[in-house]
C-alpha cells in the first residue's frame, strides 16, 4: 500500500496546479495519470485569469518562456458584417490583461513537469479502477496490469473527460446545457488579421447562429480551427466529420477567406456531447476539480480557467484541512466555484439564444459603459463581486439586453 | 440605517464613478441627467441590481422610479424604509 497526504487523479492543468500548491506547502502527493504525456486535447485558449493563477503558484514565468502564442483578446464576427473585438486591456482594472493560446500537449506537460520537479510522485499510464469513499482507498492498475492500493487523507479528482469519481460513485447528472459536438483540425498558412489582433481568438458565427467556428492561432503559422454545433445540425448534413468541417469552413465568408491557402496538418477530430454536470463536487474525503465537475460549452474559452481556479481552490482548502482546520466545502468550494460557473453559463445561454450577440454587436453609444464589465467576464474574472454580471448574472444580462435593444433608450 | 456617507461609497464603487469622493455628492443631487451625477439608462440597471445585492431591496414598481430616483436622498430613504 502506498500512503500519501493527497492523491490526485489526472495530470491536466487542474491536477497539476493542485499538486504544485500542495507540494509547495510540504504535503506528499501521489498523482495518477492514465496516458503518457504529451497527449493531445482541445481547449487551447486561455484567459487572463489563468495568468494570475499561474503567477500565484510561481509558474507564470516558465509559461511565458515557453514561447506560447500571446493572446490579447477575442473577436466575434457574424455573416452580417458585424464584428466585435474585445481587448483584454479594457477590463475593470484587473492586473493581467493578456493570456496565451497553447498547444495543450505542451502546456499540460510543462505544468506536470513543474509538479514533478517539486516532488510529486507520478504514476503514468496508470488507471484508477476502484475507490472506497469510506476508507479513502484508491485501487490503481498500472500499464503492466499490476494492481496497487493507495491510501490518502484527501483524493482530488482532476480526471476531466475521464470522469473517474463521477462514474465510480454515480455522481453524474444531466447538464442544463444542450449537448453539442466539436469538429476540429489544425491547419497551417492561414491569412491572419493584419490589425494587431493576429494572436486573438476569432469566433465566426455560422449562418443564423447555427454553429460557430473557433480560430485559435497556436504559432506564427499554425491555427486550430474547430466547429461547434448541436448534434441535430451536424446530422442534418449527412456528412462524415471531415466533409462537414470542409463544408462549413468553405461556406462561412470569414473562414473561406482566412483559410483559402491553408492546408490541414492532422486529421479532423470529433468530440460529441459537450457539457456535463455532477450532483455534488465533494464528499467527506474527496473533491472534484476541473472538467470532472461541470464542463461548459467552449465558446468563451472558460475550460482551463475553471480547471486552474478549482484545482487551486481545492488545494488551498485541502491544505487548511490538513493543518487541522474545519473546512466548509459546500460554501468555500462548491458555492464559490458556482459563482464563476453561473456567470459563464448565463453567457453561454445568452450566446445560443442570440442575446449576447445583440449585446456584443450593439451600436448604441451607451454600450461603451458596460464594455469593461463584459471584457472582465470574457477575461475570466468571474469572481469579481463588483461586476453586475458576477453578482447578478441573469438579471444583468436580461437588463443589459433590454436596454441595448429597446428603441426608447437609444 | 444606512448613512448617506456609506451609501455614497457604494454608489461610487458599483458605478465605477471615477475621480469622485462621497464629499463631491450632495444629498439633493439628481441621479440622472446633466445637472446631477449624470447617470444614464445603463447605469440604472447597475444601480437597481447593486441595491438589490447590497441591501436586499428590490425596486420593481416602475411607477415609483421617478420619485425614487429623483435624488440620492430619495433613493436612500426608499432603501432604508424597505430593508428587511
Amino acid at each position: 500500500m502506498i500512503e500519501s497526504d493527497v492523491l490526485v487523479i489526472g495530470g491536466g492543468p487542474a491536477g497539476s496546479i493542485a499538486a504544485i500548491k500542495l507540494r509547495k506547502a510540504g504535503y506528499s502527493v501521489e498523482l495518477i495519470e492514465k496516458v503518457k504525456f504529451p497527449r493531445f486535447v482541445i481547449g487551447e485558449s486561455l484567459l487572463p485569469r489563468c495568468n494570475e493563477l499561474l503567477e500565484e503558484v510561481g509558474v507564470l514565468e516558465s509559461v511565458e518562456k515557453a514561447g506560447f502564442q500571446f493572446k490579447g483578446g477575442v473577436a466575434f464576427e457574424n455573416e452580417k458584417d458585424d464584428l466585435k473585438v474585445v481587448h483584454f486591456e479594457n477590463n475593470m482594472g484587473q492586473k493581467h490583461n493578456s493570456s496565451f493560446q497553447v498547444r495543450r500537449e505542451t502546456f499540460d506537460k510543462l505544468l506536470l513537469d513543474e509538479a514533478e520537479a517539486l516532488g510529486t510522485n507520478l504514476s503514468i499510464e496508470s488507471e484508477v479502477i476502484a475507490y472506497n469513499p469510506t476508507t479513502n482507498m484508491v485501487t490503481v492498475k498500472d500499464k503492466d496490469e499490476k494492481i496497487e492500493e493507495y491510501s490518502a487523507k484527501k483524493v482530488i479528482d482532476a480526471s476531466g473527460y475521464g470522469r473517474v469519481l463521477p462514474r465510480l460513485l454515480d455522481l453524474d447528472s444531466d447538464s442544463k446545457l444542450a449537448l453539442r459536438n466539436a469538429i476540429f483540425c489544425r491547419v497551417e498558412n492561414d491569412i491572419r488579421p493584419s490589425d494587431g489582433t493576429d494572436g486573438y481568438i476569432y469566433v465566426y458565427i455560422v449562418g443564423d447562429n447555427d454553429a460557430w467556428i473557433w480560430n485559435i492561432p497556436l504559432s506564427p503559422t499554425v491555427t486550430s480551427v474547430g466547429i461547434v454545433c448541436s448534434d441535430e445540425y451536424y446530422q442534418s448534413f449527412n456528412m462524415n466529420q471531415e466533409q462537414f468541417w470542409n463544408h462549413i469552413v468553405e461556406n462561412n465568408p470569414s473562414s473561406k477567406e482566412r483559410y483559402k491557402n491553408a492546408s490541414k496538418i492532422n486529421e479532423v477530430g470529433f468530440i460529441g456531447g459537450y457539457s456535463s454536470n455532477v450532483k455534488t463536487m465533494f464528499g467527506e474525503n474527496y473533491v472534484l476539480v476541473g472538467n470532472a465537475t461541470e464542463f461548459l460549452d467552449p465558446v468563451f474559452s472558460s475550460g482551463v480557467t475553471l480547471a486552474l481556479e478549482s484545482g487551486s481552490k481545492a488545494a488551498d482548502l485541502t491544505i487548511r484541512e490538513l493543518q487541522g482546520e474545519i473546512v466548509n466545502w459546500q460554501e468555500e468550494y462548491e458555492d464559490y466555484m458556482m459563482i464563476g460557473v453561473n456567470v459563464f453559463r448565463e453567457y453561454v445561454e445568452a450566446w445560443y439564444d442570440g442575446r449576447l450577440q445583440d449585446i456584443l454587436f450593439s451600436k448604441v453609444p451607451t454600450a461603451d459603459k458596460i464594455e469593461r464589465k463584459v471584457v472582465s467576464v470574457l477575461s475570466g474574472y468571474v469572481w469579481d463581486k463588483k461586476n453586475m454580471f458576477v453578482h447578478s448574472p441573469k438579471e444583468a444580462v436580461d437588463a443589459t439586453h433590454k436596454i441595448l435593444t429597446t428603441e426608447d433608450y437609444k | 440605517m444606512i448613512t448617506s456617507e456609506e451609501f455614497k461609497k457604494v454608489l461610487i464603487e458599483y458605478l465605477n464613478l471615477e475621480d469622485i469622493t462621497p464629499d463631491d455628492i450632495e444629498d439633493k443631487d439628481a441621479l440622472f441627467g446633466d445637472d446631477g451625477l449624470g447617470l444614464d439608462s445603463v447605469d440604472s440597471i447597475e444601480l437597481v441590481l447593486a441595491i438589490e445585492k447590497e441591501y436586499g431591496v428590490k425596486i420593481t414598481d416602475a411607477t415609483l422610479y421617478e420619485t425614487i430616483f429623483a435624488s440620492v436622498e430619495n433613493l436612500l430613504t426608499y432603501i432604508n424604509e424597505n430593508r428587511a
